[in-house]
């Protein structure tokens, strides 16, 4: 077969280990699914744009590491530009509750890029741009 | 991530996607003779009371939801082909339930949302593939006011 088609859904599957590690906080699950050197641009949703890896996972364990997260991703346009390289957008929605029971639910695109490396896709780098964020104090009372 | 690695395994990787589409659809518009079809004779289900048969799977979901609106989505899923006629596999979830005044399954509010996922075995069985075990497993369940009244003034409605 093309080898293409196995590795969109490859793709597909990296995307999808990326929202069900964070939610679940698998921490070491999703390290693995960087490149070391990513570039994260996290500036639309009130942070910085992060080089690292491991600077990245820090930087998420002390943002959402007591919040409970729900990521989901809709509707990929991937598109490989090389045997190696890809490119690709995901529709997002995200629903935040801190302890203290404020809470945000958003909507955004991720923009990302992907490498082929030792034989595993990994996100390269990713920029999260916001259609919406709208934040409460908390849950209806 | 790896390949897949055969134009079989994507196949059904593609059919397994719209199982769990029919799973969706066939539960929400309570089409439940075709939702007990989707499912292995010995499906085990675990997550909410557990069940090892379909027949009496079936009859719990179809007797819970009859009065309910719900609208559950299934996202980014994350299958594995391990043989010819076996699969596994995960999907993010969510759902959106409002309940009958009095139901059982209701909490604070008539409205609750919830997030999880599914965590899933498949078979082959005459050429199609059916699930053939289920967990939900939860990050949160939040009971919310129905739509539309969500921020009117206490006791308005």
């Amino acid at each position: 077969m093309s080898s293409e088609t196995g590795d969109l859904e490859a793709i597909k599957q990296l995307k999808a280990r990326y929202c069900r590690t964070m939610d679940t906080k698998d921490w070491q699950g999703m390290r693995a699914l960087f490149a070391d050197d990513v570039t994260v641009d996290t500036t639309e949703s009130g942070g910085t744009v992060i080089t690292g890896a491991d600077e990245f996972m820090r930087f998420l364990r002390e943002a959402i590491g007591d919040v409970t997260t729900v990521h989901h991703c809709h509707l990929p346009e991937i598109d490989l530009t090389a045997p190696t390289r890809a490119t690709g957008v995901w529709a997002m929605e995200d629903m935040l509750r801190w302890p203290d029971g404020a809470e945000m639910h958003g909507y955004g695109h991720y923009h990302e890029t992907y490498e082929k490396r030792g034989g595993s896709w990994r996100i390269v780098s990713s920029k999260l741009t916001r259609l919406r964020m709208d934040f409460g104090a908390g849950p209806t009372s | 991530m790896t390949a897949p690695r055969t134009l079989d395994d994507l196949l059904a990787i593609e059919a397994i996607k719209q199982l769990k589409a029919r799973y969706f659809l066939f539960m929400d518009t309570k089409r439940w003779d075709e939702w007990r079809e989707l499912f292995t004779d010995d499906v085990r289900v675990e997550g909410g009371p557990p069940h090892d048969s379909r027949d009496a799977f079936v009859d719990f979901v179809r007797r819970g939801l009859e009065n309910v609106q719900s609208a559950h989505q299934g996202h980014t899923p994350i299958i594995e082909v391990t043989s010819e006629s076996t699969a596994r596999g995960t999907w993010a979830m969510s759902d959106d339930l409002l309940f009958p005044a009095g139901h059982p399954w209701a909490g604070t509010q008539p409205r609750r949302c919830g997030y999880g996922h599914y965590e899933e075995e498949y078979r082959r069985v005459d050429g199609d593939w059916k699930i053939a075990s289920m967990r939900l497993t939860r990050l949160a369940e939040w009971d919310e006011a129905p739509p539309g009244t969500r921020g009117a003034p206490k006791g308005s409605r």
